[in-house]
């Protein structure tokens, strides 16, 4: 597969029926601490704040952004593992909400971030990858035997792992355990999140190549979240950028990271380490930190921090997320007639 | 809400649970009291030759003819007014009967709790430092042993090496008869340090230290393992290593810093021994012949004196959910996270 | 250049059931003053054990077998715990990789700094407080008064570990060393983070010893490299030749593992790192290059390529690697 067909440039406008279509997707928390009286209102989190995108099948689209951005909430909407408070979800245009668990499991499946802590200890390999074939297909022992030992070897594990335990592998070995169980059943669309950030960069590379080979060869749609730009930049064919629980940036990968539109985008590429000694890199790192999104006030969550900044604007209106050629972009810069409204 | 007026309303909401968990208890007790087996007419007609109408005479004089839920509206609304009843056995108001013995019972946990807490601590601590060490196998083979123990036995043996065999500490009781305390406060060893009755505070202290030990040694095993635990815990915190880092030595650096945050988990286990406390303090009352609230309340079980029992476990339970609360109270000074 | 630190065939091992890890074996490189070194590697190549090892921080069952660690010509390890203290903080500092770890969370942050200066250097008090505040004013906490009765966990990631280097700066040290101070924090802070760094030891010309796994930050911010593999430093040199010019087969291999744009497929390390109980003879990288020989199962010596350039390899490459970016 060459970078080019991988790499085709889309226009998200032109969806005619995405595999994951989300449409301004909320999701608010409230904080009870130990202090807290139990008449009190306590504090909310918007996590997630009316964030829209698309992801079509055989594609990889990435979510990239800093703690506290709400990727994290996002997989965990998609995977129906919680409700949202606001917008909605469609899988192949029907709501999530509408799919039993025995319809949508099979057909959606995630990667956890530590492989030290997503699989049980005290479960074979061959158990913790071939139980979601007992749930959801009516295959006899010795087929299932025969299914995860397929898998196994897709990626790259060989038949004797199979009564093995956990404790006995390494982290990139547990990682393609967890990849296993989640293509046994042979989904659809499958998230990532942050599947390779608690290994090391040659260990990271195998797994990455991995997940590249098996999404093209099971046409996968996937949902990668990830704070490493280098890798976004590597492997997604669409990315979006989050802020605060908000979608400041979609498109695709090349364009974005070529011209980054929103400055949160260029802020972030900027800081992004690169190994390349001769990297001039003049631009001032954003100044302050990241601030707390428990009863933030409207307008811009990047007002606070953003070097150009219209006064009197981004604090106090909220950019709505707008089309600019390729790309999605929630920035007055970009929508000077809204910032006159 | 301020920060102040916001600690009282957490304090209020603790203290309006508190008065829940007494309300709800004060039943169960007043359940069981009924339901165990004695009857106490019966008790106070004693051997002598009695009728049939004595009997309900009595049973009517003590109100045990009504309903339970009229037993116990009776008795309960007359505690809200601070009047626990009278003793059955002797016609004595309660309260000031169960503040008298009281008295002795503080005295004697509070000394324990002390000596539980110093050794504890001290010996957590070293076995911490010294981690490996002789010091260490043989102290966390003594708490062990501590911890096995029951404290009746623990109390005898003590009785046993000290009192009849080296005779150097009284047998039991709390005071000699020959010494004399004049009242102040109604707390005989405060009384006699206050006036100054040093022989009274000799004697007194000689009759306190074996019960203090029997009662304070259980505990004091668990605050050691405790104690040790939670330094060897805080002593591989990379705030530990910061410390030695800007160049504290280590003695520093475990005075200012690892003995506050290793104490957190300690003040825990204090606070979840004071039940520890209060109930071997009666069975270290019994062996010691302490005049604590203990032995009372014991005698008054056997005698199925109703007001007694139910006003003595009564006040052991407002004991325990109070020093809950400050124990809850001294997290908040010990850890800048825990905001009441 | 006078080193302000040179390390000299240090060799710890780690005494454990599973019987002796080699987990340092002949390590050596040097400082000097105002230079920034990077020591890079992947996880278990010994790197946080050198910092350590440098801070006096080697405690059983690990034990340094061997070797010195000069610090302007004095060998730390023939000092008593006693005199290490008056090089902690004072000489050497240490930033932790998880800033909100390292602060004491039941003591303000001023109590901390303070510390370093009255107790660490005997200053009185009300001197010790100046510096404090004048030194978080230094490192970018405008709210100085505010941060010093602040406790950790009132603090974001990027302030704790502002306030981190603050008390490497009250204690007066020249040569700081920062244990993958940027791998708890975002993008954004670890930038800031960085470029404060830079910006202390140049005003102050003293030393940085950056230990981290991200190439990216070892690239941007350091003059010279050290690249270990599996408890043995395997090359050094300047940061550009590192970069560019890569001698060492695994230099070369995690290089090419790295994700950059422009890629289809990321070269992979074929194997494992080896288990340091039984690590093999001679090359410690010979069971997983395509370049290993019969030869490899001597061990190479770290030999001078250039000038300030070291390899320790029987085949080292000296082919430029293709660029990255």
């Amino acid at each position: 597969m060459t970078e080019k067909a991988r790499k085709q440039t889309e226009s998200p406008a032109q969806d005619a029926d995405p595999l994951i279509d989300v449409r301004g997707l909320g999701m608010s928390f409230p904080v009870r601490n130990s202090a807290s009286l139990p008449w009190e209102t306590p504090p909310v989190v918007r996590a997630v704040n009316n964030v829209s995108m698309a992801i079509r099948a055989n594609e990889i689209f990435g979510l990239a952004g800093e703690s506290g951005c709400g990727k994290s909430t996002v997989a965990r909407l998609v995977m129906g593992l919680i409700d949202p408070t606001e917008g909605e979800i469609r899988f192949r245009s029907r709501p999530i909400q509408d799919y039993s668990a025995s319809e949508i499991r099979p057909r959606v499946q995630m990667v956890f971030q530590d492989p030290y802590t997503s699989l049980n200890p005290r479960r074979t390999i061959g158990r913790i990858v071939g139980d979601p074939l007992i749930i959801h297909t009516g295959m006899n022992a010795s087929q299932r035997r025969e299914r995860v030992m397929q898998v196994l070897n897709r990626v790259g594990l060989a038949d004797y792992h199979y009564d093995r335990y956990p404790h006995e592998f390494s982290g990139g070995q547990r990682q393609r355990i967890a990849i296993a169980r989640a293509l046994i059943l042979d989904p659809e669309f499958l998230v990532l999140d942050e599947p390779t950030s608690a290994l090391d960069v040659s260990v990271q590379a195998v797994i990455l190549n991995m997940i590249l080979e098996l999404q093209a060869e099971m046409q996968l749609g996937c949902l990668f979240i990830t704070h490493d730009l280098n890798l976004m930049r590597f492997l997604a064919h669409r990315t979006g950028v989050m802020y605060l629980g908000q979608m400041v940036e979609v498109g695709p990968t090349q364009d974005l990271f070529d011209d980054p539109l929103h400055p949160y985008t260029r802020a972030l590429i900027d800081a992004t380490p690169q190994p390349d000694p001769d990297r001039v890199n003049a631009q001032v790192p954003l100044e302050g930190e990241i601030p707390s999104n428990i009863n933030r006030p409207t307008g811009c969550a990047f007002a606070s921090r953003c070097p150009v900044r219209i006064d009197g604007t981004c604090e106090r209106v909220e950019p709505e997320l707008k089309p600019v050629g390729s790309r999605l972009v929630a920035c007055h810069l970009h929508h000077p007639a809204e910032a006159s409204t | 809400m301020t920060g102040r007026t916001r600690t009282l309303a957490v304090i209020a909401t603790r203290l309006v649970n508190a008065v829940i968990v007494l309300l709800v208890l004060s039943l169960i007790i007043f359940a069981f009291m009924r339901a165990i087996p004695g009857d106490p007419v019966l008790n106070l007609l004693g051997e002598e030759e009695t009728t049939q109408a004595q009997y309900d005479a009595l049973r009517i004089q003590l109100g045990l003819d009504q309903p339970f839920y009229v037993q116990y509206w009776n008795w309960f609304s007359r505690v809200l007014q601070g009047d626990f009843g009278q003793s059955l056995q002797t016609n004595e108001p309660v309260l000031p009967v169960i503040w008298e013995k009281l008295k002795a019972t503080i005295e004697l946990a509070i000394f324990a709790v002390i000596l539980g807490t110093i050794i504890g601590v001290t010996a957590g601590t070293i076995s911490a430092v010294k981690r490996d060490s002789i010091f260490d196998s043989a102290a966390m083979l003594v708490s062990l042993m501590g911890i096995s123990m029951p404290v009746f036995w623990m109390g005898i043996l003590l009785i046993i090496v000290f009192s009849v065999g080296l005779d150097i500490l009284p047998v039991s009781g709390m005071i000699s008869f020959s010494t004399i305390i004049t009242p102040v406060t109604g707390f005989p060893l405060l009384d006699a340090v206050l006036t100054g009755n040093w022989a009274g505070v000799k004697d007194l202290l000689s009759h306190l230290v074996l019960p203090a030990i029997t009662l304070g040694l259980t505990p004091a095993a668990l605050i050691a393992r405790t104690t040790r635990a939670s330094m060897l815990e805080v002593i591989n915190e990379d705030y530990v290593k910061a410390g030695l880092a800007r160049g504290l030595t280590f003695n520093q650096t475990l005075w200012r810093h690892v003995m506050r945050n290793a104490m957190i988990p300690v003040v825990t286990v204090i606070g979840l021994e004071i039940g520890v406390y209060l109930g071997g303090s009666i069975v270290t009352e019994t062996v010691f012949s302490w005049p604590g609230l203990g032995r009372y309340m014991i005698d008054a079980i056997y005698a199925n004196d109703y007001p007694v029992v139910q006003g003595a476990v009564l006040i052991y339970a407002s004991i325990v959910v109070l020093v809950s609360l400050i124990v809850d109270l001294t997290y908040s000074a010990l850890d800048p996270r825990v905001k009441i | 250049m006078e080193p302000l630190l040179e390390v000299r065939d240090l060799k710890i091992n780690f005494y454990t059931y599973r019987g002796v890890v080699k987990a340092l074996e002949g390590v050596r490189f040097s400082i000097g003053q105002g230079e920034s070194v990077g020591l890079v590697g992947e996880t278990g190549c010994g790197k946080s054990v050198t910092a350590r090892a440098i801070m006096g921080f080697v405690e059983p069952p690990g034990k340094i077998e061997s070797g010195e660690i000069l610090l302007e010509k004095d060998d730390l390890l023939k000092y008593s715990e006693r005199d290490m203290r008056k090089i902690r903080g004072r000489k050497i500092s240490f930033i932790f990789q998880e800033p909100k770890k390292a602060l004491d969370p039941t003591a303000t942050v001023g109590n901390q700094l303070m510390e370093a200066a009255t107790v660490a250097r005997g200053m009185d008090r009300a001197a010790a407080q100046a510096l404090a505040l004048e030194t978080l004013e230094q490192v970018g906490l405008g709210d100085a008064q505010r941060v010093m009765q602040s406790y950790s966990f009132e603090l974001s990631g990027g302030m704790a570990q502002r306030v981190m280097i603050a008390m490497g700066m009250v204690g007066g040290s020249r040569l700081m060393i920062a244990d993958e101070p940027t791998s708890a924090l975002d993008v954004s802070i670890q930038a800031q983070i960085l470029r404060l760094l830079g910006e202390i030891r140049s005003k102050q010309n003293s030393s940085l010893l950056l230990i981290t796994h991200d190439l990216g930050v070892a690239a941007e911010n350091c003059d010279r490299i050290i690249v270990m593999y599996a408890g043995r430093i395997v090359e050094s040199g300047p940061v550009r030749e590192i970069f560019r010019e890569p001698a060492h087969p695994y230099t070369v291999k995690l290089l090419n593992a790295l994700p950059a744009p422009g890629k289809t497929r990321l070269e992979a390390i074929p194997g494992m790192v080896p288990d340091l109980v039984d690590p093999p003879a001679g090359c410690r990288f010979s069971n997983r290059c395509d370049r290993a020989s019969e030869a490899c199962s001597k061990l190479p010596p770290l030999a001078q390529i250039g000038p300030d350039h070291a390899v320790a390899c029987i085949h080292p490459m000296r082919v430029p690697a293709k660029a990255e970016t």
